[in-house]
């Protein structure tokens, strides 16, 4: 079973599961907003990635959950290759002052089919995506937001947004290392010197 | 609008009329002899009919055996067939049925899949002679188990649960013949008490003393569930979606597909 999808093959699987839809579904049209490796690797920032990440919808229709099960077997894909793990984490943690407006934007959208058609999260929501899945013991999520080369400004919004999710003392020092290693003093953008 | 190829489409025609003659329809085919193919659900025949209908005989002669038989026809397992249907085959459906001579059926009928068409003098004479030709009811009961057996118990699902009894080793319980029969567990599992408590089923839904047995269903839900998956698979223009559609298939209860596909056989 292959694990991880290029650009290529995302679009492939897409496109199957459009198909599926349409021979199932004629009558209904869907739309999924993509965060994630899958955005980043549809807008070449990286090779691959290993499922594609919604973040809407949030509950998945029982049309495309039956379509992602059967596109699974049809492909030997793994059973999650679309997933709402990103949407749960949000509903779950759920921001002090809800998301921010930026999460509304988008960089843009492909129409896979006529039925079908995906939308992918702006960089400022998807750097600040990153940044909330960034631990130092797992780099995965650090090279992607490297990946991203985001400016200050940007990584200063993307600390902002996680410290409205999670202000406790281990995320900070977390924060710390991973902005470190991508170049960033945390310190400096929360104002306050560590001695 | 169905897209099979035209090879399974006229096959599947065959096959239909084979087990219409089974009803007391007098096709030039021969008969399904359910001793040796299997019970024919009624109500699946009729949908998979309406499925696949031309432009034939069947198109009158259907509607005649409808008015002739229409106290042995159980309106409400057709309804939740036609209900559970997929919106598309619905429309055709719908469209096969909206022919001139199905406007002559009973209400009871046209109610169940929403037909409003009245039929004009002449149709209904052509009906009239098409009727002559059917074979009579004591005829049907001696062909047709799931027949027999509403007259005997009264046109509902205690009846077919019974038919259901008579095959061998039939090794289901109350969910899935709820499913088989297109209705609701809770009727099921009703009739089930009662049909244990009299000790004409034993406790695993197997007839006690079981002697005029059949080998399985020659059309059934499952059929029905079927038929979708394979017009579906044949608009697959991936061949992965298609070979995932043929390996959902389930012959269990159903020997009309099986036959269907063994004539395709690379399909499966």
């Amino acid at each position: 079973m292959p694990t991880d999808l290029n650009k290529t093959q995302i679009l492939e699987n897409l496109e199957v599961l459009s198909e599926w839809l349409s021979v199932k579904y004629p009558d209904e049209t869907f739309e999924l907003v993509v965060v994630g490796g899958a955005a980043m690797a549809l807008d070449e920032f990286k090779d691959q990635t290993r499922d594609i990440d919604l973040l809407l919808p949030e509950i998945l229709p029982a049309a495309l959950k039956e379509g992602i099960a059967h596109v699974s077997r049809a492909k030997r894909l793994p059973p999650e290759w679309i997933n709402t793990n990103a949407a749960n984490i949000l509903k779950k943690l759920k921001p002090t002052k809800g998301l921010p407006e930026y999460f509304n934007e988008i960089s843009r959208t492909i129409d896979i089919g006529d039925n079908l058609k995906i939308t992918l999260i702006g960089r400022r929501a998807l750097i600040g995506m990153k940044l909330l899945a960034s631990t130092p013991s797992y780099t995965k999520h650090t090279d992607d937001i490297r990946s991203l080369n985001p400016g200050k400004e940007e990584i200063e919004e993307a600390v902002r947004f996680v410290l409205s999710i999670d202000n406790n003392e281990l995320r900070k020092e977390d924060l710390r290392i991973v902005l470190k290693a991508i170049g960033f003093d945390f310190d400096k953008f929360t104002g306050k010197n560590r001695n | 609008m169905i897209n099979l190829p035209e090879k399974i489409e006229t096959r599947a025609r065959f096959m239909i009329r084979s087990a219409w003659v089974t009803m007391g329809i007098p096709f030039d085919v021969p008969m399904v002899n359910e001793k040796r193919e299997g019970i024919i659900d009624v109500e699946a025949l009729f949908m998979a009919t309406f499925l696949f209908m031309g432009q034939d005989r069947m198109v009158t002669d259907l509607p005649a055996w409808i008015i002739r038989f229409k106290d042995i026809i159980n309106h409400q397992k057709l309804k939740s067939m036609f209900k559970s249907c997929p919106e598309k085959n619905k429309r055709t459906i719908y469209k096969n049925l909206n022919h001139d001579p199905f406007g002559a059926t009973p209400g009871s009928f046209k109610r169940v899949f929403g037909l409003k068409s009245l039929p004009s003098r002449e149709m209904i004479q052509t009906i009239e002679r098409r009727s002559s030709k059917l074979n009579s009811l004591d005829h049907v009961a001696q062909t047709s188990i799931m027949l027999k057996n509403r007259l005997l118990y009264g046109t509902g699902f205690r009846a077919d649960l019974i038919t259901i009894t008579q095959i061998k080793n039939i090794k289901m319980n109350g969910k899935q013949l709820a499913t088989l029969l297109c209705t609701a567990d809770s009727t099921i599992s009703r009739i089930l008490n009662d049909l244990r408590s009299c000790k004409f089923l034993d406790q695993d839904n197997e007839r006690i003393g079981l002697a005029n047995s059949y080998p399985g269903m020659f059309i059934s839900t499952q059929t029905i569930l079927n038929l979708y998956e394979i017009i579906d698979a044949e608009e697959f223009r991936s061949e992965e979606l298609k070979r995932d559609a043929y390996k959902n298939i389930s012959f269990k209860n159903d020997r009309f597909c099986m036959q269907l596909l063994s004539s395709f056989a690379s399909r499966l």
